[in-house]
């Protein structure tokens, strides 16, 4: 699913246009593909639109132009401790699944044996259970062991469901890379850590930066997972703007949820930028 | 391949220690809590008492055989269908402009896709409570077009959960089969034009047929996807329609009877890992012709 966009031949769909004749079924293409476009983009959009309503309730179609729900939407009570939060737990997440991935990755494409397809295939199975039911069994087991600690209980749950895109990533990158590089670098005289950090670490970057950034987003944005493991003190933000909805039909909600659209929109360019959107193809 | 078996005899083994975090977390974390779950699954649970060791297979007997789990089992998997056909359906021509069209289109629709993903599952409900409300946008357009006479119950119904379930996962249909459908020589095509066959001759003889490990990878991915979803079809399903997902939860949270939902649950993930074995099976029967494919 990682194809680079830009290496395959450029070919286009053929332009009866250009012959002065319009042919119905390319019309009828565009009119579907146009169709799925507004679907796909129809929920979202309607959010940002009502999110700017004078009015008292988030219904269609809004009632005059203003900003004036998105202060108070800042202001609902836990809304920046959760951010703060689900900030926080990205980062950490993503710092430690990018330690324990990038290491797992670089066993796997360094060392050959017997069950490594076995054992490639246990790591990415996160992403093959439903994360129901890892939610669960987690829950069940650190009630067990009697682990209440939610910050840790969520940080260990999201490690594990962001772990798969790191090794996934790196493994990827791992796979046009030159061992012979490392074996010069050694050659000549550089340590094992060394060379990694000057030789290894550069070229698999983009891999690393991907991981990195898929973790970052997919634990903030993790919900099934948080769901079961957070407490009263450490609610994450999609708990939290859940629990808003259930709860509060005003426009601050819609405020709110633009406010997390614009975030979205920000790191889908930010990526777009830093690791090209056909990488994110991968996600 | 052939990289493999020079990295074998250059590259010096003994980076095998670099996994051992990983498995050790992986084991304390995700398989320990996951064979708990099987243990559950065999016990069984009175009132009063969550859980009472035993090793029985009362729970699955229940979940495959009584008419309520079996008609929540066979909800999951009639949507997982519904939501794979959908997805394809209306995928299909967007993977098509995308592999074919001018590098703007291409771009354009790639981030038209990939936004539901990005966007929080919470608040992509919360879109479309508004949309498809019954004082929403669209019934408001359906009743002033006088297409119905009263307003249409999208929501809370299989149909609300199989519309934002499209949304989000139709893009893990379009993206591999577009990059498969990049693949296809565009020659093919015009060779099959210029010998006089029509467009949907073309699409059914030539561009269909080729793209099948495409449809293959993306049905494996949306129906995976669809029968683990548990936000979605419960926010947008409401109370009274159940999905496998949501079933576990509420025997585990709400009836707190361990023991069945543990079974549900190891249902659940094996239908899963069925549905991944067979794709990969299939990949298996056809691994010629795909490993021709490949750049």
């Amino acid at each position: 699913m990682t194809v680079e966009l830009r290496s395959v031949r450029r070919a286009t769909v053929p332009r009866e246009t250009a012959k002065g004749r319009v042919s119905l079924g390319m019309i009828a293409l565009y009119a579907q593909v146009g169709a799925y476009v507004v679907f796909l983009a129809a929920p979202i959009v309607m959010v940002v639109l009502l999110s700017f309503t004078a009015g008292e309730f988030a219904i269609f179609p809004p009632e005059g132009l203003s900003l004036r729900w998105y202060g108070p939407a800042l202001a609902m009570p836990g809304f920046i401790d959760s951010l703060v939060l689900s900030l926080q737990l990205a980062a950490q997440a993503a710092t430690l699944s990018l330690l324990l991935g990038v290491s797992a990755a670089l066993g796997l494409a360094r060392t050959r044996f017997r069950g490594r397809q076995a054992l490639l295939a246990g790591i990415m199975s996160p992403l093959v259970v439903p994360t129901i039911v890892s939610s669960l069994a987690l829950l069940q087991f650190f009630v067990g062991a009697n682990l209440r600690e939610a910050s840790w209980n969520l940080l260990v749950g999201h490690v594990i469901i962001t772990l798969p895109y790191v090794v996934r990533t790196v493994l990827a990158s791992f796979e046009v890379f030159d061992w012979s590089l490392v074996d010069t670098a050694r050659v000549l005289g550089a340590g094992p850590v060394r060379a990694f950090w000057r030789v290894t670490l550069p070229v698999i970057r983009p891999g690393v930066l991907a991981g990195g950034i898929f973790s970052f987003l997919v634990s903030f944005d993790s919900f099934t997972i948080s769901v079961f493991l957070v407490d009263s003190q450490s609610v994450t933000l999609p708990v939290r703007v859940f629990n808003y909805i259930l709860t509060q039909l005003d426009p601050r909600i819609a405020a709110l949820s633009a406010l997390l659209i614009y975030g979205s929109i920000a790191v889908l360019v930010v990526s777009d930028r830093l690791i090209g959107t056909s990488r994110l193809r991968g996600f | 391949m052939a990289r493999l078996a020079r990295t074998k005899r250059i590259g010096p083994t003994g980076h095998g220690w670099l996994l051992l975090p990983v498995v050790l977390v992986l084991l304390a974390f995700f398989a320990l809590p996951l064979a708990t779950v099987v243990v559950y699954s065999v016990g069984r649970s009175t009132f009063g008492q969550v859980y009472i060791p035993d090793v029985t297979l009362h729970n699955y007997v229940l979940v495959l055989t009584s008419p309520t789990h079996l008609a929540v089992l066979t909800r999951t998997l009639k949507l997982g269908l519904i939501v794979t056909a959908v997805a394809l359906i209306v995928g299909y021509p967007c993977a098509y402009l995308m592999a074919r069209g001018r590098p703007w289109l291409r771009s354009a629709l790639l981030v038209a896709v990939l936004l539901p993903l990005f966007v929080s599952v919470v608040v992509r409900a919360y879109g479309w409570e508004i949309v498809l409300g019954l004082e929403g946008p669209v019934n408001k357009l359906l009743v002033g077009l006088r297409l119905t006479d009263q307003p249409v119950k999208f929501l809370y119904s299989e149909l609300g959960i199989v519309i934002g379930l499209v949304h989000v996962y139709s893009a893990f249909m379009v993206l591999p089969l577009s990059s498969v459908l990049q693949k296809i020589d565009p020659q093919l095509e015009d060779a099959a034009r210029s010998l006089g066959a029509g467009p949907l001759t073309v699409f059914w003889r030539i561009i269909l047929p080729l793209s099948v490990p495409g449809i293959a990878a993306g049905s494996m991915l949306v129906f995976t996807l669809t029968a683990a979803a548990y936000v979605t079809p419960s926010l947008l399903g409401g109370a009274g329609i159940n999905v496998m997902t949501t079933l576990v939860v509420q025997q585990i949270k709400l009836l707190v009877d361990y023991p069945l939902g543990s079974a549900i649950a190891i249902v659940l993930v094996v239908i899963t890992l069925l549905v991944v074995g067979a794709y990969n099976g299939f990949l298996a029967s056809r691994a010629g012709v795909y490993r021709r494919a490949q750049p």
